[in-house]
């Protein structure tokens, strides 16, 4: 028998990942460049054991029609797993952050004497570097014919919305932007929603999380 | 490698960002940021975040 290890080695290093990037969002001491480090080795080690699991183009080739449906079939449930985790353990790390929700400093400078707008002014800012995540994956996407043109306008132009939204009403934005987010993954088709969706649930999450 | 994996890599930066802006150490020597401060900073991330979205915009007419 197989050991999970072997069958589903892209599902076990992604939680690899996202502990990882739980761990630092909860406080564990790793640097940027540490992280970089250990998540280069975790995709090259996926890489490697992804090779591993798939078939050959000429060992396909001599795969009889009914041989090559039924190996399809079996593949499907593992392959659509798969699909959502890179996104997944992202949106889990944006969350670890989101977590810190009362950020004492910014640029090594305390917070604590801020008033009610000044509090709500860097929690815009946050909120800003989390939708930013969800606009940029669209606009990656898009160029990298991941994501379709039409998703990516979408997102872009409800990421817009949201902007002006939170320049408007900068102490009153947190309903209406919600309502836009909800809009948003509602209106995504469903194979472009695989990939954004943990982005908007994190950051939703994260608003819900920041502003009471 | 897998498209959406590099997808989800290329996030990783501005992931890594938030997380260390959440757990930024205060330093005492620094004097505490005042409310005009923090605005400036939101005004900020607004004015480039938009910036972004209509440049994209720009070179995608619908």
């Amino acid at each position: 028998m197989k050991s999970l290890w072997t069958a589903e080695p892209t599902m076990i290093l992604a939680v690899v990942s996202a502990g990882i990037a739980l761990a630092i969002g909860f406080g564990a001491h790793i640097s940027t460049q540490q992280m970089g480090l250990i998540m280069a080795f975790v995709a090259a080690v996926l890489g490697l054991i992804n090779r591993s699991q798939v078939t050959s183009p000429a060992a396909l080739q001599n795969m009889t029609p009914q041989t090559l449906a039924t190996a399809q079939d079996a593949a499907q449930p593992v392959k659509d797993v798969v699909k959502k985790l890179p996104a997944l353990f992202l949106a889990i790390a944006l969350l670890g952050a989101s977590s810190a929700c009362s950020v004492a400093s910014v640029g090594g400078r305390s917070t604590a004497q801020l008033t009610a707008p000044g509090v709500q002014a860097l929690h815009t800012a946050e909120v800003v570097r989390v939708i930013d995540v969800i606009r940029d994956t669209a606009v990656d996407g898009e160029a990298t014919k991941v994501i379709s043109t039409p998703t990516a306008a979408v997102v872009v132009k409800a990421h817009k919305a949201i902007v002006e939204t939170m320049r408007q009403l900068p102490n009153g934005w947190k309903a209406t932007v919600l309502i836009i987010l909800a809009q948003l993954k509602s209106d995504l088709p469903a194979a472009d929603r695989v990939q954004l969706a943990p982005y908007i649930d994190a950051a939703v999450n994260t608003i819900k999380a920041v502003i009471q | 490698m897998n498209p959406l994996i590099t997808l989800a890599l290329q996030q990783l930066p501005a992931v890594l960002e938030a997380i260390k802006a959440a757990h930024a150490q205060v330093n005492p020597t620094l004097p505490p940021l005042t409310d005009a401060e923090a605005i400036a900073i939101a005004r900020a991330a607004l004015d480039s975040t938009e910036a972004k979205d209509d440049l994209w915009l720009a070179a995608h007419p619908s």
